[in-house]
């Protein structure tokens, strides 16, 4: 798995300008992961953010994904500290989004909002590559709803999507999971 | 300055700004120094001769706890983050705990981001910050930050969005601007602000004054309390904002 690494500018992160200047430098470490892989984003050594650099960093790279910008590759962020943990999620609730996170064990899961992603986190992870009506019948909600949750799945990082030609024609996407503690 | 008696970093940011900003214009004006010697030493303790030349004699070896962040000029908020590895150094070594010296740098960073961008001009940002003792005035010990800049002012910015274009009144809208979202800016931004009150009200009382313009706010927190607000209307004498922060406890 790729790894981007924020310590390279410094312990601390402050300015938004900042902020714009390493989610373009992930951006374009995102662009050189094939589709399927994935890119862990590292906060290993940094010793705190602010909200600001957060939000123009982690946060609207995540809304970018959700209007579809690398969403067939993964992306997980890892090894923070509480501090910086705790100003990524304030920044990710704020906007209503939600990146994945590995956890101090290795594991996958979900930072910010909304809360159920959590679950449909776990449910990807069982099914590891799937479509939404498989999502939908594991979770026993509606195709749409599974749709949805998938919107918000692939913007987090956790999993990727391509789309394909189903037998009956038409337009379908298949999800898989790309998170570095699963793959 | 000839008849100063007491300084903080406030005043030297803001004496540094005025300074600049007449140097700029090509009327640079005549510097009276302090004629108190302990004002005068603070100052070149503080790094005011650095941005502002004078005879300031020997001065200095005044300050009880010597300033952690020297008067600096920052012109770019990417030139503030380039001084973030050698500030954490230095904070961490003169605030001695790490979730206090984390918070100070979250207030700054949020402080000189939007002094940089939203208060941008050619006088740039002065900052400069220390560890209180109170050793020499009796009041409570803590971390003391002085901000100031040249640009536009936060009530004409916040003026920019049409909701409050109406407002006549400075200080009315510098209470205003430590709520989310006031700059109205499409990408949701204006959380800055909100931060700097929640960051000093966690770390302990705290006091945040906001001068800008014809305004001023002096706005007292506590951690989770609503914070007691006082405004007042003040001369505007120059354009900019001018933020003096204290947080007690250091």
């Amino acid at each position: 798995m790729a790894r981007y690494e924020i310590a390279k500018w410094s312990v601390f992160l402050a300015t938004r300008e900042r902020g714009r200047r390493v989610r373009e430098e992930i951006e374009e470490a995102l662009t050189r992961v094939s589709p399927g892989g994935s890119l862990a984003v590292s906060f290993k050594g940094v010793e705190g953010i602010t909200v600001s650099f957060g939000d123009e960093c982690i946060a609207k790279l995540i809304v970018a994904r959700s209007a579809g910008d690398f969403d067939d590759r993964g992306l997980v962020i890892e090894e923070m500290n509480a501090d910086v943990r705790e100003t990524l999620e304030a920044v990710l609730s704020r906007r209503k989004t939600a990146a994945v996170v590995l956890n101090d064990a290795g594991e996958p899961e979900i930072l910010g909002e909304p809360t159920w992603m959590n679950e449909t986190l776990a449910a990807a992870l069982d099914l590891e590559s799937f479509r939404a009506s498989d999502l939908a019948h594991r979770l026993r909600i509606t195709p749409q709803a599974a749709n949805n949750r998938l919107k918000n799945l692939v913007a987090s990082g956790a999993v990727a999507r391509e789309r394909v030609v189903p037998e009956g024609g038409g337009k379908e996407f298949s999800y898989e999971v790309v998170v570095k503690a699963y793959a | 300055m000839s008849g100063m008696t007491w300084a903080t970093p406030f005043d030297v940011a803001a004496l540094a700004a005025i300074w600049m900003r007449m140097l700029l214009a090509g009327r640079p004006p005549q510097v009276i120094l302090p004629s108190d010697l302990m004002v005068r030493a603070y100052l070149v303790d503080m790094g005011l001769p650095n941005v502002m030349p004078g005879d300031w004699g020997s001065g200095g070896g005044c300050a009880v706890d010597p300033p952690w962040l020297l008067l600096t000029r920052v012109t770019s908020s990417d030139a503030w983050d380039d001084l973030q590895s050698e500030l954490w150094s230095n904070a961490k070594a003169a605030l001695e705990e790490r979730t206090l010296t984390r918070r100070t740098l979250e207030i700054l960073g949020e402080l000189v981001d939007n002094a940089a961008t939203h208060g941008a001009s050619e006088v740039g940002t002065f900052v400069c910050a220390q560890r209180y003792t109170g050793v020499t005035s009796g009041l409570r010990p803590g971390v003391w930050l002085g901000i100031a800049d040249a640009g536009i002012g936060v009530p004409n910015h916040l003026r920019r969005n049409s909701k409050y274009a109406g407002m006549s009144r400075d200080s009315d809208l510098i209470v205003l601007a430590r709520k989310e979202w006031v700059t109205g800016t499409a990408d949701r931004r204006g959380w800055g602000l909100v931060e700097v009150f929640e960051a000093a009200a966690a770390s302990g009382p705290s006091q945040v004054v906001i001068r800008s313009l014809g305004g001023e706010g002096d706005f007292r927190l506590q951690p989770d309390k609503r914070p007691y607000v006082r405004k007042r209307d003040v001369e505007p004498v120059v354009p900019g904002t001018w933020i003096h922060l204290c947080v007690e406890g250091a």
